[in-house]
């Protein structure tokens, strides 16, 4: 698997979950932004990105996942993240955003966050 | 380094995003993906929700600057309209540092942030220079958990922007080059459909074009149609927005603007490009000035029809020269036995050059009426149809010093054809023959004509010991004008294909290079013809096309 592809999976109609792979970073990040661009023009509400293979985050990689919580907040829905690393918790920490954001420690947690049944 | 009051970690994120712009711009010198990237580092670095960046054309402070924007920046109309991009090129204008530095904005940024800003919460501006020039300035949005940007962040900033900042320089220069190099006129409108962006060549045409009116509408913010209005542009706005475009675009075609100059054609792709969260799109127009290629479009259309008009007259002459020929062959006989004294026996022959003649005004009278060329089909004796070319092609001068092998089927039935179409066919099969052997360069020249009864059909071959038809011409027989004769046109073949398809005739063709060729013609027999042949043999049916 290319570690810098990023997957998408319907968990139903209105919640989306993403998965970065191990890195997001500039070699992906505009992907991540056209992705959660068109998600909302897709009908998805709650955006879950599940952050268990990521091994490190860029400034940019924050910025493109920081820039939409509000937009996507704005229409009743949430930007969740999940299953995210000591590294990844680390830099949320260091640039202050880690309290801002839904930080769930499962898929299945976070799924449920957003109202999506098991 | 300035940041030093920063964080440790945070200046750690600082210098990991910096090294990964410059591997951005090392890898992927892009100049859009590079000021996304350092947007969204921005936005990442500093909590913002919103960044923007406007750029001026490095190569005119006369064209508007180019606004990029990411966050809610991106869906805000009110940020990219004409008034805001005018103010920004206000700033532009003023390199003073007092003037950047002397108003303190509430937030407490050392740049000043103008209340129209302010108002779409932007709270920190600063300007991108770059040997002393102002190339653009950078703008940061609302921070949703604080609003204070501190001293410490501001000189980080700087730190990047200044980093960039040259690499940014190089490659707006080369953004706006590519975009205003095309020779294409390239035009973006908004959701609104308010033109938002325009290279110089569209620019320059719609100058040229638009001399008959005292304003050109070609600054940003204005409407599609009036940008194509009236009477220049007459229906282009209504063809250009009539379908629902999509990323791959659609043609539109024939668009004409009438100038004083006289009347030019364009044609446009009209697609969509910056998809936005609400599903809108901003609407790209590409046009193109295909006026010389209409022009040399009806040129060569006129050319071909000329070229028509020219193989007709080769056609007519190819026709009468096979007629002449029979005529001629006809006259040769006549006179040999008119020699010999042979006066009754001329007498048949010189009813059968009658015939001919008649043919031949038959013809000429159908050069004036396409639908009398057509074939004209009756009952007929395909043996009958073969002697009677044979006995006048014989005596004839190219004849006389070659074998002509004649094996005709002793039973045929009548067959639904055209008794003129195939003497001409068999004429031409003839005289492609004698060439053929010609050619060869052949002592004994040896042309076999056979006629064959089969189950389903009658045959009629030619075979000659000539020259060969080589594979590869073989297989464009036919198919178009074709030749190998050094004095041949080609229409021969044309022809006889012709001759083939109207009487539904299969052809087949042997032919060995040095050795010879066969030509085979086979007649379909309808069996109810077979049993009336004797009572329908003067019957007579058009040609089914």
């Amino acid at each position: 698997m290319d570690k810098t592809v990023i997957s998408q999976r319907p968990l139903s109609a209105d919640t989306l979950l993403l998965d970065p792979g191990e890195v997001l970073d500039n070699s992906n990040v505009q992907d991540l932004v056209k992705i959660l661009s068109s998600a909302k023009g897709e009908g998805y509400k709650n955006i879950i990105i599940d952050m268990a293979h990521l091994e490190f985050i860029s400034s940019a990689g924050v910025g493109a996942i920081f820039s939409r919580v509000e937009p996507v907040r704005k229409e009743g829905g949430d930007l969740v993240l999940c299953n995210v690393s000591g590294n990844v918790l680390y830099v949320l920490g260091e640039l202050d955003v880690a309290d801002y954001l839904t930080i769930k420690t499962s898929e299945e947690e976070a799924a449920a966050f957003c109202g999506v049944s098991a | 380094m300035p940041g030093a009051r920063l964080p440790a970690g945070k200046q750690w994120m600082a210098l990991n995003a910096l090294s990964d712009l410059n591997s951005q711009i090392a890898e992927h010198p892009d100049f859009y993906s590079l000021l996304n990237l350092l947007l969204l580092t921005l936005c990442g670095q500093y909590t913002v929700a919103n960044a923007f960046a406007v750029i001026r054309n490095p190569r005119s402070t006369e064209e508007r600057p180019i606004l990029f924007a990411t966050g809610e920046f991106e869906n805000c109309q009110e940020l990219a309209s004409p008034a805001l991009l005018a103010y920004f090129a206000e700033f532009f204008d003023r390199t003073d540092e007092a003037f950047w530095n002397t108003e303190t904005s509430a937030e407490g940024s050392p740049y000043r942030v103008k209340q129209d800003l302010t108002a779409h919460e932007v709270k920190l501006v600063v300007p991108i220079r770059r040997d002393g020039q102002l190339m653009g300035i950078l703008g940061l949005g609302r921070r949703p958990q604080k609003d204070q940007f501190s001293e410490a962040e501001t000189e980080l900033l700087l730190l990047f922007v200044n980093a960039v900042a040259p690499f940014m320089a190089t490659l707006s220069r080369e953004h706006f080059d590519l975009f205003n190099s095309v020779h294409q006129g390239v035009m973006v409108f908004d959701t609104e459909g308010l033109l938002k962006r325009i290279n110089a060549s569209a620019l320059r045409t719609i100058a040229e074009l638009s001399t008959q009116r005292k304003v050109i509408y070609t600054d940003y913010g204005n409407r599609l149609e009036t940008v194509f209005s009236d009477p220049t542009f007459n229906g282009w706005a209504h063809e250009l927005t009539r379908f629902d475009s999509n990323p791959r675009g659609h043609m539109v075609s024939g668009l004409i603007a009438k100038s004083p100059a006289g009347e030019h054609v364009y044609s446009a792709r009209v697609s969509t490009i910056n998809l936005k969260d609400d599903g809108s799109c901003d609407q790209l127009v590409v046009l193109e000035d295909v006026t010389k290629q209409v022009q040399h479009e009806q040129h060569l259309y006129e050319l071909q029809k000329l070229a028509e008009q020219g193989i007709m007259v080769s056609s007519i002459s190819h026709e009468l020269n096979n007629q002449i020929g029979l005529i001629v062959g006809g006259l040769e006989l006549i006179e040999s036995m008119i020699d010999r004294g042979m006066i009754d026996q001329a007498k048949p022959k010189i009813a059968k050059l009658l015939t001919h003649l008649s043919q031949v005004t038959r013809y000429t009278a159908g050069l004036t009426d396409q639908s009398k060329m057509e074939c004209e089909k009756g009952s007929e004796q395909l043996n009958d149809v073969v002697s009677d070319i044979l006995s006048f092609v014989k005596v004839q001068r190219r004849f006389k010093h070659l074998t002509l092998d004649v094996n005709l089927a002793s039973k045929l039935p009548m067959l639904e054809i055209d008794r003129d179409q195939i003497s001409q066919l068999l004429l031409n099969l003839l005289y492609n023959a004698s060439d053929a052997i010609e050619e060869a360069g052949r002592d004994e020249g040896h042309i076999q004509v056979e006629t064959v009864l089969e189950e389903s059909h009658v045959r009629l071959s030619v075979r000659d010991n000539g020259v060969g038809i080589p594979e590869e011409v073989r297989a464009k027989l036919f198919q178009q004008r074709l030749t190998t004769k050094a004095k041949g046109h080609g229409f021969g073949l044309i022809m006889c294909s012709k001759i083939a398809k109207d009487h539904k005739a299969e052809v087949k063709i042997e032919s060995e290079s040095g050795e010879g060729t066969t030509f085979e013609f086979r007649f379909p027999i309808d069996a109810a013809e077979m049993n009336q042949t004797e009572t329908t043999a003067d019957s007579s049916s058009p040609c089914t096309p």
